[in-house]
């Protein structure tokens, strides 16, 4: 299921009438004047949220000698909600290029020459100096503290504080003065 | 001049508005969102036909059989519109605006029906 059509399904259904229109339709196949019976509304609102499940996908019609008939597709919703969820979005590629300009900005006005201008006040903006300058380690690589101060004396003179930063972000993890780099999921993609 | 068919009319049309106002608030609450807006579009309708009725009272004086065909007229003409934007949006598969318009017309003729019971006109 594609995200529009998540979102169409997902719009439709929040509607209390036309839950009850599939509940009906779970029970048996049914016509427009049977369910406007059923449910108390008319038959115009009926075919009306007739037409707004067939469009998101969610029943079907067929005719019969009298009358037209309506009937749920169950394979639409045979769909797990965390499926879709967990589903690549559609707009992914947009989401990562505003994510990457959005690092690019935070980096250009930190760093100078190579070196960090100043320890931003900001988490967020903080977590994307540490990654950057985490760059500087190998991964799968155990450092001494020694070697971790060296590397990130280089670009800012208060090394402890950046040091204590990367393990409070768990972007390092630190054991008996040894240090390493964590991997990250974003690493694992 | 015929005050109680008079009053008989703007009571009608007063109550029908009052009752759908009552009937958005319950849909709203109930998550029948759709219906809220039909039942809105409805309640728009006799608001109209409130208005124009007064208008006609206003213009015809005390003359009831102006008021009749005041109020009838705007009857035929108003709708017109309705009837021809229902054509479009069928032509165009557009279903929103197609029922909309359709409601608006189911009202109008229930508006029509109960104002010639009234005033005993022949339809």
């Amino acid at each position: 299921m594609t995200e529009t059509e998540a979102i169409r399904l997902f719009k439709c259904l929040s509607d209390k009438s036309r839950l009850q229109i599939l509940k009906s339709l779970a029970i048996e196949d049914m016509y427009v004047e049977l369910l406007a019976e059923r449910l108390g509304l008319t038959p115009a609102t009926i075919s009306f949220h007739l037409k707004k499940l067939a469009e998101a996908g969610a029943v079907r019609s067929y005719k019969t000698q009298y009358y037209t008939m309506y009937s749920l597709c169950k394979d639409v919703f045979v769909s797990r909600i965390l499926d879709i969820v967990c589903d690549a979005s559609d707009e992914a590629a947009i989401q990562d290029k505003r994510e990457a300009e959005y690092r690019k900005r935070v980096i250009d006005s930190f760093f100078e020459y190579g070196k960090l201008k100043s320890i931003p006040a900001q988490r967020k903006k903080e977590r994307i100096i540490l990654e950057e300058i985490a760059r500087a380690f190998e991964p799968g690589r155990i450092y001494s503290e020694r070697e971790i101060n060296i590397i990130i004396a280089d670009f800012h003179d208060d090394f402890c504080t950046i040091r204590r930063d990367m393990i409070g972000e768990k972007i390092m993890e630190r054991e008996n003065g040894n240090y390493w780099l964590v991997k990250t999921k974003r690493e694992g993609r | 001049m015929n005050e109680a068919k008079r009053n008989e009319v703007t009571s009608y049309l007063e109550e029908r508005s009052t009752q759908y106002k009552g009937r958005i608030q319950a849909l709203y609450l109930d998550d029948r969102t759709d219906e809220a807006i039909f039942a809105k579009v409805q309640m728009n309708v006799y608001d109209i036909f409130t208005t124009i009725f007064s208008a006609a009272l206003k213009t015809a004086g005390e003359d009831d059989g102006e008021v009749v065909r005041l109020f009838l007229t705007k009857i035929q003409q108003i709708p017109q519109s309705w009837h021809t934007s229902l054509q479009k949006a069928q032509e165009h598969g557009d279903a929103d605006k197609a029922h909309i318009e359709y409601i608006k017309l189911e009202i109008v003729a229930e508006i029509k029906t109960a104002f010639e019971r009234i005033w005993e006109v022949m339809p």
